[in-house]
């Protein structure tokens, strides 16, 4: 009895005890020797234009273009929207783009548009760029040397947020466990042979978020963000996601309305699996562009 | 491709719907929608029908009929969220405000989706662009759908937490959730992501928040969740269930539990329960142990006056 394997609560949560009780009870995993090499640089960069879509949502794809080297600049601090690239990934790379396929899907003109400058300024031959999601995930991750994951932000109902961390699911094979009593171990996925150490970049389409968990798309809880969130940090990203659907959430509601059920995956990345910091304190955020509604407060 | 089972226009509005129907089953949901897909698995899920229905110049129209094994699994899908425009007609459209007053919404919408229940079936309906337009042909296809489907009543475990005129506790119906999943619990009160209540779809449950306002303006609350399981010893093996995981820290105490009610003094409030017959009756996040006693002993007479035991 004693012996007996503990299982996460609301208790643990509460109590603030979710890193203790994710050590316990992923006993076991080999995670915790094999973390990734991450760039800590825990910086995060949020760049929002106010007139990227218009008012039947239709983007506006000069901008979009604007505001992606922007962000690529600010990221990797080079002088030049051809040096960023150059710096996330090589003209050898095989690419893959990890885009959001269903509930809040990413838009499909920010993959093009990043497909084309790998194209245009890295010189990455176009076959050799793919889009690595889906059903088939396994073997479609397996030949790539970067992957680019491009999540829409929203929440999720098994998950508490569905952004980040649970964009490389299907790189599992088998989803399906993770929606159980696995949902806190998605990060051991990033560690996965054919994964680890391959994200150059997270770029997330937070143009028109969901703030609540579905599962399926509800359009009361969707709103015009308009914004890219990226860094090289996966947990810190997925982090300040989660910061601004909470806030989104509580301005629904007008009081407190938590994540059901709490995103653990998240702390657990951090802790167990070192994918990167979900501590708010490690984490700069740069907020560039629209100012109003950042809800980063 | 087959056809609905629900005879849909072909044209509504200046709409028109595609010529096929696409049907989904339980082994192909998940490459319909993902995870959500357990959602509805978690409801005894039959099948899925989709229609998406076109026009030049206007955003598709999405029609999604869940057909399902009992109208208290519709109910359950549609109580997950009760917030929204509620909504009435059928069979009850003459005397809307009785029905308001007497039944849960048949119906909810919101920004462009109308969520509804009809017997057994379960419809979104959603525009990907809210317009007057859209919303007319939204209702319109939501009051074909819910046609020949008799008004359903709330499954009979929501009989449990109903409050007798003379208490002082208040519930509404808003927080009223009916489910079978431990994934759905989670989703709406977060426990474990452990099934430690041993939840599938033989049980029945319940979820709902009580509420008083005492000396002083002090607002007392408590979570109640009922759950009838098929048998009395299925319910004894969910209370274990609780004491061995939830009260893992009171565990020598506890073991085996006992039939008497007990309460303890956890993060949140209090929290315990009990067992009546095939009933498990837990009580969380009370904020003193005679609140959860009081709401228990509540629960305990509804189940004693239904004869339900």
């Amino acid at each position: 009895m004693k012996n007996r394997r503990h299982c996460i609560t609301r208790r643990d949560f509460t109590r603030g005890t979710i890193g203790a009780a994710l050590g316990f009870s992923l006993l076991g995993t080999k995670s915790i020797s094999a973390r990734v090499d991450v760039k800590r640089s825990s910086q995060v960069f949020i760049l929002r234009d106010e007139k990227v879509m218009d008012s039947a949502r239709n983007i506006e794809t000069t901008i979009l273009q604007k505001m992606i080297n922007e962000t690529l600049i600010k990221v990797t601090g080079e002088k030049s929207i051809k040096e960023a690239w150059q710096q996330i990934v090589n003209p050898e790379d095989t690419v893959g783009l990890v885009p959001t396929p269903h509930l809040n899907p990413t838009h499909s003109e920010l993959t093009d548009l990043v497909k084309k400058a790998l194209i245009e300024m890295v010189g990455v031959p176009e076959e050799n760029i793919i889009i690595a999601q889906g059903r088939k995930g396994p073997e479609l991750v397996k030949p790539c040397t970067a992957l680019i994951s491009m999540p829409g932000l929203k929440a999720h109902w098994l998950t508490g947020i569905g952004t980040v961390i649970k964009n490389y699911i299907m790189y599992s094979g088998r989803p399906r466990d993770y929606h159980h009593e696995d949902s806190a171990r998605l990060g051991e996925i990033w560690l996965l042979p054919d994964v680890k150490n391959k994200t150059r970049l997270v770029l997330v389409d937070a143009l028109y978020p969901l703030c609540d968990k579905g599962p399926q798309p509800d359009p009361r809880y969707k709103w015009d963000y308009k914004g890219l969130i990226a860094g090289y940090d996966p947990v810190a990203v997925d982090t300040i996601c989660l910061k601004i659907i909470t806030a989104k959430r509580e301005a629904i509601k007008g009081e407190p309305w938590p994540l059901t059920p709490p995103p653990i995956c998240l702390e657990a990345a951090d802790k167990v699996y070192g994918l990167g910091t979900s501590d708010m304190a490690e984490i700069d955020i740069h907020a560039l562009g629209w100012q109003k509604d950042l809800l980063l407060g | 491709m087959r056809r609905s089972g629900i005879k849909l226009p072909e044209h509504i509005g200046v709409w028109t719907r595609d010529d096929s129907v696409r049907r989904i089953d339980a082994g192909s949901i998940f490459d319909y929608m993902n995870g959500a897909g357990e959602l509805y698995l978690g409801y005894r899920f039959e099948h899925l029908e989709v229609v998406e229905y076109r026009a030049e110049n206007e955003y598709d129209i999405l029609v999604e009929i869940y057909h399902l094994n009992s109208p208290d699994d519709a109910f359950g899908l549609l109580s997950l969220d009760w917030s929204g425009e509620s909504i009435f007609w059928g069979d009850i459209h003459e005397n809307r405000e009785e029905a308001a007053a007497r039944a849960y919404p048949i119906a909810l919408y919101g920004a462009g989706l109308l969520r509804l229940r009809a017997g057994s079936v379960y419809a979104r309906i959603m525009a990907y662009r809210e317009t007057p337009a859209a919303k007319q042909v939204i209702f319109a296809l939501g009051e074909i759908i819910s046609a020949g489907h008799p008004l359903a009543p709330a499954p009979e475990i929501i009989h449990l937490i109903s409050i007798p005129d003379a208490s002082s506790w208040q519930g509404w119906w808003q927080a009223h959730h009916f489910l079978r999943s431990h994934l759905v619990l989670n989703s709406l009160y977060y426990l474990s992501h452990v099934n430690i209540l041993s939840l599938d779809h033989d049980v029945e449950a319940v979820l709902t928040r009580f509420s008083r306002t005492g000396e002083g303006e002090h607002k007392e609350e408590v979570t109640a969740f009922i759950i009838a399981y098929p048998s009395a010893e299925k319910a004894g093996e969910g209370l274990l269930g609780f004491y061995r995981h939830y009260l893992l820290d009171h565990e020598s105490e506890t073991l085996p539990p006992s039939e008497v009610d007990t309460f303890y003094q956890l993060e949140e409030g209090w929290a315990g329960g009990g067992r009546r017959g095939r009933f498990l009756l837990l009580i969380l996040n009370a904020n003193s142990r005679l609140g959860a006693k009081e709401v228990l002993d509540l629960i305990d007479g509804n189940i004693t006056q239904g004869g339900m035991q």
